[in-house]
């Protein structure tokens, strides 16, 4: 049986891009949609085309820089890397993620 | 958004394509490797492929979404829109390049016209706080003194009076009078005749403004008596004469001063600061102006004044008016019936320019309105070809705001281009000025301003605005047709065989007519101005004026009268001293002119033409008349025998001088015809006596033909003429009648006459052509402008009717062919355009000569010899427009006719 996929939680698509990027950077765009299903276990049902309009967005932001390179295979392809400023939004945005959930884990734990 | 993202995201836009490029090559690349990882994981390759796809996602909305997060939506449909247009525009070149052109023309030369205006009137003048100055002018409803008499004259109030204004008047802070003339001023290596004004105390108070080194005028220097040699020089008189040198305060500066018909040597005492101009003119220096015991009827002085802070112009106009009043009873000889009105600096300045620039605007205007009815007309024709695509994009849901923008788009893109090439027209056209030099004219010699014609920031401003409001305004039409014609109208209609319906045909012919119209009124007010310029050059003004030239030639002899002076030991002796030098000097400069090969002869004399002339009373002795007449004015004028031959002057009775007249001899004066009918009517004048200035008396030896001489347009004033022999003139005109053209001889004349005798400075040499020319300035310039002008109006005007003739052919290609098929000849086929285009030009003519009638009697000041209806002209051009009309419908009428019938039937 298949366990129906979760959808990418809304507004946390930068936060996954942001982390996969910080750990195994630089990294094409086909590589941070895999690295973020594999992390997953395929749990996340992720449009692999949605990650460019979001790499876009950490670009114009600042965070994210491109350089064209090799892949491992002999292809062209784009690959993405955080800059200065991406690492410490990286780190703004892990500190409220873990606010949020710490925040709703206590709702979900307190007595009626 | 930050500015990272606004800079990114702008960038985007000026390179899309390149950028959808990249996302491209990065989508496949990832679609690619999705496959070969299934293909690892054991897939067939299609499947591999579906699989990747089916991952991925959708690409064209993601594309999208991509795409709108890169640009800025409004920005990015600008673009396109402008992109559309030029692609457009590159469909329907011919009608880009013609509304270009046409733009650009209108465009260029309007804002050269405005270059022109800003920098003669509308540039505010270099004085703190401007508003609160005004000149006082008197005026005399009784005397036929209006306001504008008084500011042509120049002359308002005599000295005594405006020491009561100031003494006794609270409104203003301070007052000066003032007069100017041009003067010879021995600058040092050069002598010229320069502007210089004599201004009374509180010159530098009213106009506020503090000398840049040195001092002002001290009181004392401005009383009578009191040590009146001393001048402020202007900043650029400084610069251009001496180098901007600070040790010239404490020199002499030599200047003739015409009052008292010698030079002077001023002590510079001050520089006035860079950019100070006074009043109408470029002056050199100001000396101060004597507070003499003149009689109060003189009224000789300009007068300005500075308005005390915050007190309202018609609040002073008041209290003016009362002071007039209480000084009229004071001194009810010399102030009844005056009063005094007050015109801001400003409006005076434009005063005398004021029908001139009327004239020209509303020149302007009517030529821009014809290039945007053009244009509008090429849009409406270019809207018609189009009107299947715009209802097309309306059916296909494109909202009709956006259609609206789109067309706003590309008129704007148009009257952008159209106002680029019009700003280096006018560029130019304003260097074309400059080359013409319209200051070496003797009008506009003295005249502020003139070097300052450029396209600077208002001019540029001005350039800018007219362009946009010319996109916005040939926009309205075809914009308002596009908004309520209905999409399926024009659909029902198969294909480019769309024709528009009555409404837009109608619309399209009013707009050429009412284009016509324009140019006609144009044309008709420049044909009434050429007539009339046409009609001063050859008015006759009693005398032959081909070949003649006349040349200034004023005398700055201070040192040899000091030398005189130390010879002789009286009076007397020194006068008859003088006038033996000045007489042998012009007699040797009149024989080694005439001398000159090519010379046929030449004489001192001239006529008095736009120097205003000077009067003097005269009475006639033993005569009847003497008892009852006021003392005659007459005009007078040194003039030696040869001057009389050289002039060609009719001798109606008695003789010439000749050389029996000598200093010794009897006082003998040569009278015009107007003097002695008016000294002795009905009588023969010869051998009577008169006397002039109350004490010098003349034998009248003959009497001459009248001449005008204030110019064309003046009256035949009586005259009277001195012998140069009895009273040899210090200032020479030289006459001189040469056998080719007078131009050539001018630097001989020149080099012989300062041989004779250096003490003589050569101001000017101007034919009698050019000295009409000169006096008719207003309406010379004018007519330069308003011809280009006019010539831009009918050029334009044709354009309009050739191109919708040419449209209305290509439109009915079909019908006409159908009527040649059924067997119409070609002649009737281009008479039938040929009409189509007369029928609309005489429709603009129709409606251009009416507004002509109501227009050309704006022009009735400038006009000379021809009425603001004059028949001839007004039927010439409507007959000129008529020719035109059918020349421009010509070649689209040979076009239909040459239309094959088999193949525009087949074109279905």
């Amino acid at each position: 049986m298949k366990v129906p996929k979760a959808e990418v939680p809304y507004g946390t698509l930068d936060l996954l891009v942001l982390k996969t990027l910080d750990s195994l950077a630089p990294l094409h765009g086909f590589g941070i949609a895999r690295r973020i299903e594999q992390t997953s276990e395929n749990v996340l049902r992720l449009n692999q085309g949605s990650i460019y309009p979001a790499l876009l967005r950490l670009q114009q932001r600042g965070w994210v820089e491109t350089a064209w390179g090799i892949s491992g295979n002999n292809r062209r392809a784009k690959f993405y890397s955080l800059t200065g400023s991406g690492k410490k939004q990286l780190q703004l945005e892990v500190e409220s993620w873990e606010q949020t959930s710490a925040l709703v884990a206590r709702f979900l734990e307190a007595k009626p | 958004m930050t500015a990272r993202e606004i800079i990114s995201r702008l960038s985007a836009i000026f390179r899309p394509g390149c950028s959808d490029a990249e996302l491209d090559e990065e989508i496949r690349t990832h679609v690619e490797m999705a496959t070969e990882e299934n293909i690892r994981n054991g897939m067939n390759s299609d499947d591999a492929r579906q699989a990747a796809l089916r991952s991925f996602g959708w690409i064209e909305p993601m594309k999208e979404t991509y795409r709108d997060r890169r640009g800025i939506p409004f920005v990015e449909s600008l673009v396109q829109d402008v992109r559309f247009t030029v692609r457009t525009f590159g469909k329907y070149r011919g009608f880009t390049i013609a509304a270009i052109v046409t733009l650009a023309l209108s465009i260029g030369i309007g804002t050269a016209i405005f270059s022109i205006v800003y920098a003669l009137l509308i540039q505010p003048p270099p004085y703190d706080d401007p508003e609160r100055l005004v000149m006082l002018w008197s005026t005399n409803q009784a005397k036929g003194i209006d306001l504008a008499t008084a500011q042509r004259r120049g002359r308002s109030m005599d000295l005594q009076e405006v020491m009561d204004w100031k003494r006794e008047f609270s409104v203003f802070d301070s007052l000066v009078a003032f007069e100017g003339w041009a003067m010879p001023v021995v600058g040092p290596g050069k002598s010229e005749e320069l502007f210089v004004y004599a201004v009374s105390d509180g010159f530098l108070k009213t106009v506020g403004v503090q000398p840049l080194i040195g001092r002002g005028f001290l009181p004392e220097e401005l009383k009578p008596g009191g040590n009146s040699g001393v001048l402020l020089l202007t900043h650029d008189y400084w610069e251009s004469a001496f180098g901007a040198d600070p040790k010239v305060l404490g020199t002499n500066l030599s200047i003739g001063k015409t009052r008292e018909k010698l030079v002077q040597p001023y002590k510079i005492i001050g520089v006035l600061p860079p950019g100070f101009k006074f009043y109408h003119r470029k002056a050199v220096a100001f000396v101060p102006l004597h507070w003499g015991m003149d009689q109060r009827t003189r009224r000789g002085q300009k007068v300005m004044a500075r308005l005390k802070p915050g007190v309202p112009l018609e609040q002073a106009q008041e209290r003016t008016n009362i002071f007039s009043h209480q000084l009229a009873r004071k001194y009810p000889a010399a102030n009844k019936g005056w009063s005094v009105k007050l015109v801001p600096v400003n409006a005076d300045a434009v005063a005398s320019f004021r029908p001139l620039l009327r004239v020209l605007i509303a020149a302007v205007a009517i030529v821009l309105l014809i290039a945007c009815s053009n244009v509008a007309a090429f849009l409406l024709i270019k809207l018609d070809a189009r009107s299947h695509e715009l209802a097309l994009r309306c059916v296909l849901g494109a909202s009709k705001r956006r259609v609206m923008r789109q067309v706003l788009t590309e008129n704007l893109v148009l009257s952008g281009a159209g106002g680029l090439l019009g700003l280096g027209l006018a560029w130019l056209l304003i260097r074309y000025v400059h080359y013409l030099d319209l200051g070496a004219s003797s009008f506009a010699r003295h005249l502020i301003g003139l070097e300052s014609i450029a396209i600077n920031g208002p001019v540029a401003t001005f350039a800018v605005v007219m362009t946009t409001c010319s996109g916005l305004l040939f926009a309205l039409i075809p914009a308002w047709r596009a908004l309520t014609s209905k999409p399926s109208d024009s659909l029902v209609v198969s294909g480019d065989r769309a024709t528009v319906g009555v409404r837009g045909r109608w619309l399209r012919d009013a707009v050429v007519a009412a284009e016509v119209g324009l140019a006609v009124v144009l044309v008709v007010a420049t044909g009434l101005l050429t007539r009339s310029l046409a009609g001063l050059l050859e008015s006759d003004l009693g005398f032959t004026s081909s070949n003649l030239v006349y040349v200034s030639l004023p005398r700055v002899h201070f040192d040899v009268l000091a030398r005189l002076q130390r010879e002789t030991s009286s009076k007397e002796e020194f006068e008859s001293a003088t006038s033996r030098w000045l007489s042998k000097s012009n007699q040797e400069v009149i024989e080694r002119v005439t001398g000159i090969p090519g010379v046929e002869s030449a004489g001192i004399g001239g006529l008095l033409l736009n120097s205003g002339g000077s009067l003097a009373p005269v009475e006639a002795r033993g005569s009847l008349s003497n008892l009852k007449s006021d003392a005659q004015r007459a005009y007078w004028r040194i003039v030696s025998t040869g001057g009389f031959r050289t002039l060609r002057v009719p001798l109606l009775r008695g003789r010439f001088f000749d050389e029996f007249d000598s200093r010794r001899s009897v006082p003998v004066a040569v009278v015009n015809e107007a003097l002695a009918d008016r000294l002795w009517p009905g009588e023969d004048p010869i051998s009577r006596e008169f006397t002039a200035w109350g004490e010098m008396s003349f034998v009248v030896i003959g009497v001459v033909g009248n001449m005008r001489h204030l110019g064309p347009r003046g009256p035949q004033v009586p005259a009277f003429f001195w012998n140069d022999a009895q009273n040899p003139s210090k200032n020479l005109t030289l006459v001189v009648r040469s056998k080719r053209d007078p131009a050539d001889l001018v630097p001989e004349i020149r080099r012989q006459a300062a041989e004779a005798d250096p003490t003589l400075v050569f101001r000017k040499a101007e034919t009698v052509e050019y000295k009409v020319l000169s006096s008719e300035w207003q309406l010379h310039y004018s007519l330069f402008l308003l011809g280009g002008l006019s010539i831009g109006a009918l050029v334009l005007a044709l354009v309009g009717v050739y191109g919708t003739l040419n449209h209305v052919v290509s439109q009915r290609t079909r019908e006409i062919g159908l009527r040649i098929a059924l067997g119409a000849n070609r002649g009737e086929v281009m008479r039938m355009v040929v009409y189509k285009g007369l029928a609309v030009v005489g429709a603009g003519v129709a409606v251009g000569v009416l507004g002509a009638v109501l227009v050309t009697r704006f022009l009735e000041s400038f006009l000379f010899g021809v009425q603001p209806l004059d028949g001839a002209t007004f039927t010439a051009v409507s007959v000129g427009f008529l020719l035109a009309a059918v020349l421009a419908s010509y070649f689209p009428a040979r076009r239909a006719s040459f239309v094959d019938p088999m193949v525009s039937l087949r074109n279905e």
